[in-house]
């Protein structure tokens, strides 16, 4: 069963209505990895330089397919681009970002690659400034225990990390 | 008695207890090897998490953030948190940060045996703790009023019945040979008119450092100057290092204890007394460093160097060290008059310490620390 997501105007039921009564221009993106399809605004969605690329070049006619990123992903990335098209406070923005970046590892990353993918600068600017923010003032076994990294340095490079660390221990 | 015999008679002395101390001593370093139980490295391949794995892009941007917002101490220990996650980690890390001559800062050990930036020196103290004739050098402007300063180096002052001794750590609480802390270490002769460093490095980068000496010390303030000498020959620092175009070596790791390759002396030159720096004749090719000159202050009446507010007490300790060039030489008048090395009192026990290229923070700790070993011959 196909699930169809509408972002916009709730009370709208069909994407005929959308097109006939709205004047703005509306976009389906589909995520291939688990078909979702998402209906957004193309002012929203050309936030990502991948899309914009597309809408520019006449290839978004149709349901633009949108692989490496999953559906919950998409989602999210959506409502961060529709927030910071349509809020221009940098304040409102600011703590919006704060609230809306505040998730685990494991869904920061998804995040993360798939603005990478996208090529949509702000949210990545986002989410990595987020990652160094939560690495800082961390030991580099505090930062392996968050981020499920497994220590696979060589017997030298064990060494040399031990005296580096024992050296920035030092008060 | 004539001097060439003392002489003689101190070196076979110096030997003597070298040869009986080279047993006792072997025994030593080995029931001083840490027995820190060591990570185990892997044998097999590891399966890495994704955030191990990510496109390196995305790795370097993340670790760039880190570095560029944490350029102060404590916070910098941060980078090198990063460099010690994992071996992916590790390699964007050591790719990222810049050398002391490129970015102005220490981050990793490293960094203490690089030469110092070209524009501006980095700007430290060195305290003096008299009971346990230790001395420590921070990587701070002045002692801050929350202790909170960055150690970069210690030395223990080591007195032997025919030299002194100072061994250079990483830390303040460990001053074994034989630890993988250890740096260094500078060596004065039974006269106070010779030293000489012993560095931990390969062939390549260590530094050898002789001083010869004549005449009075210059004061720091208000100063009675004669024809004083004080000069420093580095000879793994080319000469071509200050010239326009010129580098200085600057290794790029640390020896550790499974590939150390033993401390050794590089150079011997003798001690030339003599009564100016003209007379001298050091090999071209090294770069030789000798006390700057201080000008005429026509309304205080006296002969000044300006230490620009980084030096507050008058002693005999106090010095800044230039190049010494001749005229013929390729090297700009600036250059010329650049100060390389900076060190003077600011308070009991207290003396900062200001480096610039070409001479790293540990050469430039070495020639300070021979400033305190205090001898007969020396006023």
């Amino acid at each position: 069963m196909k699930k169809l997501k509408f972002i916009g105007n709730p009370l709208l039921q069909s994407r005929e209505k959308i097109n006939m009564s709205s004047d703005k221009k509306w976009l389906t993106l589909k995520t291939t990895e688990d078909n979702e399809e998402f209906v957004v605004e193309e002012s929203v969605a050309i936030m990502s330089n991948v899309i914009k690329n597309m809408v520019e070049d006449g290839c978004a006619s149709s349901v633009i397919p949108v692989p490496r990123v999953k559906g919950n992903a998409m989602g999210k990335i959506i409502e961060f681009c529709k927030k910071h098209t349509e809020e221009s406070d940098e304040k409102v923005l600011k703590e919006f970002d704060a609230e809306f970046l505040n998730l685990g590892p494991d869904a920061l990353y998804d995040l993360m690659v798939s603005a990478n993918f996208l090529e949509i600068k702000v949210l990545l600017d986002s989410v990595t400034t987020k990652v160094a923010d939560m690495i800082k003032g961390k030991s580099s076994e505090e930062i392996r225990n968050i981020l499920k990294i497994e220590n696979d340095l060589s017997a030298e490079e064990i060494e040399e990390s031990r005296r580096e660390n024992c050296w920035t221990r030092q008060e | 008695m004539s001097l060439k015999f003392l002489v003689r008679e101190w070196r076979e002395l110096r030997d003597a207890i070298r040869r009986k101390n080279r047993g006792k001593g072997k025994h030593w370093r080995n029931r001083a090897r840490s027995h820190i139980a060591p990570d185990l490295a892997p044998s097999e391949p590891i399966e890495q998490g994704k955030w191990a794995d990510m496109p390196p892009e995305l790795l370097l941007d993340i670790i760039q953030r880190v570095e560029e917002s944490e350029k102060s101490w404590p916070a910098r220990n941060a980078v090198v948190a990063c460099a010690s996650v994992c071996k992916s980690w590790r390699d964007v890390t050591k790719e990222i940060v810049r050398t002391p001559e490129e970015c102005g800062r220490l981050t990793f050990p490293i960094s203490l045996k690089q030469p110092g930036p070209r524009d501006a020196p980095i700007q430290c103290f060195i305290r003096r703790d008299r009971a346990s004739s230790t001395f420590c050098l921070y990587g701070s402007l002045a002692p801050s009023e929350d202790g909170n300063d960055k150690l970069l180096l210690a030395a223990k002052k080591i007195r032997k019945p025919t030299s002194t001794e100072f061994v250079i750590s990483l830390v303040a609480d460990n001053f074994s040979r034989s630890s993988n802390t250890y740096i260094g270490r500078l060596r004065s002769n039974f006269m106070g008119t010779k030293f000489k460093i012993y560095d931990n490095q390969s062939s390549d980068d260590a530094a050898a450092l002789s001083k010869s000496k004549s005449g009075r010390r210059l004061h720091s303030i208000a100063c009675n100057y004669h024809t004083a000498t004080i000069s420093y020959e580095l000879n793994t620092i080319p000469f071509s290092s200050i010239q326009e175009g010129g580098t200085a070596p600057t290794p790029m790791s640390l020896p550790n204890s499974v590939a150390r390759t033993s401390s050794f002396l590089v150079s011997e030159r003798k001690a030339q007394l003599a009564r100016d720096c003209s007379s001298l004749k050091f090999p071209s090719e090294s770069l030789v460093l000798k006390n700057k000159s201080p000008r005429w202050h026509e309304q205080l009446q006296c002969w000044c160097l300006n230490f620009k507010g980084r030096v507050t007490v008058a002693s005999v300790k106090n010095f800044q060290l230039v190049a010494a060039v001749d005229p013929s030489d390729n090297v700009s008048e600036a250059e010329q008059e650049r100060v390389i090395l900076q060190f003077g009192k600011i308070g009991k026990d207290i003396f900062t310490m200001d480096y610039s290229y070409p001479i790293s923070a540990f050469q430039a700790f070495a020639i300070c620390l021979s400033s305190f070993d205090t001898k007969p011959a020396c006023e």
